[in-house]
């Protein structure tokens, strides 16, 4: 047996994400180690057999070369600035965050390499909830890296009779989509709300994916990209009612309910949407690139636009060819 | 300098590298030839010939190469190479390989190397105080004045006996790679090899003393795949052999006056592979450093034709331009006497050193993480199985993500000089005078455009503020009197150094303002400060 064969699968964080990751490694007989990476009861991290816990990231990171991250942004930098302290070049460190890091704008894979000497890193993101895997539904996703041995890796440890799971070397690309249909889909939110109707969701799906790939193309990635896995796939997950976090976001603003009280119903989920629309916004102004759904969720969050006069906007804008 | 230069053994291993290159470059082409057949040896070869027989048929029978490379040869391989056998192909193959390679390679001289070390400060010295007086020996202290030579040059010279170094400094003009030579001498830091395009070798003097100082010809105008991978493997095998080098990144001199930030990573590519190979080799002792390098020049001989160059054909690159002033000694020596009336001729900057990953290593050769934390560096080039070795693709990233580094060092090495601060200064006047125009009709009709005192003064002012915030950042330099003179007296001294070179004057300081003159060479020298706007 190599050595490879015989190394563990990281696994980083808590929550479904940290359960279905250790469920597809057992799936495949890999040894996992799990450093919940924060103060945890034994029996909410769920089924732990054969599952090696580790105390601290440098058993992890000993045990294992290829870490999947299963934590949420605002913890990230803190889990990386600890994983830094013993990782080495040979590590690869793979996340699950769709969205920026409120404040900073930053995509997962920019925090981990800034923070740690990996480089050989990828974002595990698409039209996959893990509640729905653990229940026993087929699931797909999109593993983006540059580097091809992390997405053979990948593909190898997690595919599974319920898990397709496909790649992509434009890592730029997978994240910013999956980022940039959060949005979109906060506009089906606030298009079910207000009740358009059909055509008006056609619409928005045709034109929301049009702007993710001009907003993957302003962040360095191939605008085809938005019309696969973690672009059009993930959205198409997100407005199936009753809707992804950001989908239920858009309900609330539609109905005029007030940012203190959607982020105290979404929590982090609904920090990551307003940051990740403003950001994005921004990014397009700066580069020239139009963005008017995005521009106009961003406008909506800051409470300079109502969800009627959004709607009124976007369809006063001029007649364009496709 | 401590140990004896390693490039003072070249002549005697200069056969084995070409020997080693040829098998390199041959052995690489047949296992590609091997693994697609649709792309064989025929391809190859073909795509040679053709090549080859379009650069004959223009530059004519005074650019072929060696015993191979006569267009009849060419015409032959043409006709017959799709109807040869395997056999003949690898043959062929073989003797191209070797041909080039021959011709690529260099030689080191030791003899020319002391000669040049005594006669080139001599040379430079009385050009750049010809209108100066004084003995001899205060003509090498003010040569020294004149050239400033910057960095942590203690760690350089340690990292030096540590293992194989490469210069990698931004590129402005043919001068470059002698005045490098000199500086690294001045530092202490033994001698290397370097690329230089074949048409520098057409001056014989230059050629004797760049052929016998280990430089090796590149002749950019062969395009063929077989030749790049002579001249790749070349600087491969040179580097594992611990062969420092010199290779100018951005391929070639920087036509816009801009730092550069869009790098050909061929030659770079080639440390990192040296590295990987030592490692399979069981060696990762053999470390390889990188050194970034900016050149700082108060005026440049060849600025005027750079500028139109770019100008002209924005992303198309001539290599050779037309009436090059570098062709002309008389033009080189005007151009160095008038410059030695400045205060400040030229900075150059020897940057943070970095591992072939692009980190900052010490003087132990010890390489650490954005975060200052000690890395492994054998550890990134490990594989699934634990072994270490090449992997094409991973090592592609890695070499673009070494030029990103390197990008960035220059930024923060570039040290801004009086002539390029107020050519900024004004070339935005002009912008804002147009605010409607493009470039080209900015550069049009800004020429003869006034700016008032006022203007100038405040804009400087403001400038002057900005760039000492992000000097205080460590994002950028500034000499130190483009930031602690005076408003005034800093336009004094760049005026005096606009003015001093160039037949058609960039300004003129008139009671009530400056008047623009050459606008393109106002574009050229404000553009070293484009990538502060970057910063900002």
């Amino acid at each position: 047996m190599s050595e490879s064969s015989e190394r563990a699968i990281g696994v980083v964080g808590q929550g479904p994400w940290m359960k279905m990751l250790v469920d597809l490694a057992r799936t495949h007989g890999r040894r996992v180690v799990l450093w919940a990476a924060g103060d945890v009861e034994a029996d909410d991290l769920g089924d732990l057999s054969g599952v090696t816990v580790a105390a601290d990231a440098e058993l992890l990171c000993e045990s294992s070369r290829t870490i999947l991250m299963a934590t949420t942004f605002p913890e990230l930098p803190s889990i990386c600035e600890r994983l830094g302290e013993h990782v080495q070049g040979h590590h690869q460190v793979v996340h699950t965050l769709q969205g920026m890091e409120p404040g900073t704008g930053r995509f997962a894979t920019e925090i981990i390499t800034e923070l740690t000497c990996v480089r050989q890193v990828g974002a595990l993101v698409g039209p996959i909830y893990p509640d729905m895997y653990l229940e026993g539904k087929p699931c797909g996703a999109i593993i983006g890296s540059e580097f091809p041995q992390v997405i053979d890796h990948l593909q190898g440890w997690l595919t599974s009779p319920r898990l397709r799971l496909y790649g992509s070397r434009d890592l730029a690309g997978v994240e910013t989509a999956a980022a940039a249909v959060r949005p979109i889909a906060a506009a089906f939110g606030l298009a079910s709300v207000l009740e358009l109707g059909p055509s008006a969701r056609g619409m928005l799906m045709a034109r929301g994916v049009a702007e993710v790939a001009r907003l993957v193309e302003a962040f360095g990635g191939n605008a085809r990209t938005a019309f696969g896995m973690a672009g059009l796939g993930s959205l198409a997950t997100q407005v199936e009612p009753p809707g992804a976090s950001a989908y239920q976001i858009g309900e609330m603003l539609a109905r005029g309910e007030s940012l203190e009280a959607i982020v105290e119903a979404h929590g982090a989920r609904a920090r990551d949407l307003i940051e990740t629309s403003r950001q994005l916004s921004a990014r397009a102004e700066e580069d020239g690139v139009a963005s008017h759904i995005v521009g106009a969720l961003a406008r909506m969050f800051s409470g300079e636009l109502s969800a009627p006069a959004a709607m009124r906007e976007l369809f006063a804008l001029r007649q364009m060819m496709e | 300098m401590g140990a004896r230069p390693r490039l003072f053994d070249f002549n005697q291993e200069r056969d084995r590298i070409i020997r080693d290159a040829t098998e390199r470059v041959f052995q690489i082409h047949v296992a590609r030839a091997e693994a697609n057949p649709s792309q064989g040896l025929e391809y190859l070869l073909n795509e040679a010939a053709f090549r080859e027989l379009e650069r004959l048929t223009r530059f004519g029978p005074d650019d072929e190469i060696g015993e191979v490379g006569s267009f009849g040869f060419w015409r032959g391989l043409a006709r017959r190479v799709g109807s040869a056998g395997e056999g003949e192909k690898r043959r062929v193959l073989k003797r191209l390989v070797r041909s080039y390679l021959t011709d690529i390679a260099g030689n080191f001289d030791p003899r020319v190397y002391q000669f040049a070390n005594q006669v080139l400060p001599v040379g430079l010295s009385l050009l750049f105080n010809a209108q100066g007086g004084g003995v001899p020996g205060s003509r090498f202290r003010r040569l020294r004045d004149r050239i400033q030579i910057e960095g942590d040059l203690d760690t350089l010279r340690a990292l030096a006996q540590r293992g194989t170094m490469i210069v990698a400094p931004t590129h402005l003009s043919n001068l470059d790679s002698p005045v490098i030579g000199w500086a690294l001498k001045e530092a202490g830091l033994p001698p290397v090899t370097y690329g230089a395009g074949k048409n520098l070798f057409t001056n014989r003097l230059l050629s004797y003393f760049m052929h016998n100082l280990g430089a090796y010809r590149v002749d950019r105008r062969i395009s063929h795949g077989i030749y790049k991978s002579c001249l790749k493997a070349y600087s491969e095998v040179l580097l594992e052999r611990g062969f420092r080098s010199l290779f100018f990144p951005g391929g070639t001199r920087s036509r816009s006056g801009e730092v550069e930030r869009h790098l050909k990573l061929g030659l770079l590519g080639t440390g990192l592979t040296a590295y990987a190979r030592g490692l399979e080799a069981g060696r990762p002792d053999k470390k390889l450093f990188v050194v970034p390098m900016t050149l700082n020049c108060s005026l440049v001989l060849e600025a005027e034709g750079l500028i139109n160059d770019y100008l002209r054909a924005v992303g198309r690159e001539d290599f050779l331009l037309p009436n090059d002033p570098f062709d002309s000694p008389a033009e080189v020596a005007r151009f160095v006497t008038k410059i030695a009336t400045m205060q400040t001729s030229m900075v150059i900057r020897l940057g943070e050193p970095m591992d072939i990953l692009g980190h900052r290593v010490d003087a132990e050769g010890v390489s650490y993480d954005g975060q200052g934390r000690p890395v492994r560096l054998e550890t990134f080039f490990e594989g699934p199985d634990g072994s270490y070795g090449l992997s094409p693709e991973r090592d592609r990233i890695y070499t673009r993500q070494t030029g990103e580094a390197l990008v960035e060092a220059y930024v923060r090495e570039t040290v801004i000089l009086p002539t390029q601060f107020l050519a900024y200064v004004l070339f935005e006047a002009a912008r804002r005078h147009f605010p409607e125009l493009d470039l080209v009709r900015v550069l049009r009709f800004g020429q003869d455009l006034h700016i008032p005192w006022d203007e100038v003064n405040a804009e400087a002012g403001r400038l002057q503020a900005i760039l000492r915030e992000a000097v205080r950042a460590g994002r950028i330099r500034a000499l130190a009197s483009v930031l602690e003179k005076s408003v005034p007296e800093l336009i004094d001294e760049a005026l005096v150094g606009l003015n001093v070179y160039h037949a058609k004057a960039p300004v003129e300081a008139t009671g009530q303002g400056i008047r623009l003159g050459n606008m393109e060479l106002l574009c050229y020298y404000g553009n070293r400060l484009r990538a502060l706007e970057e910063l900002a």
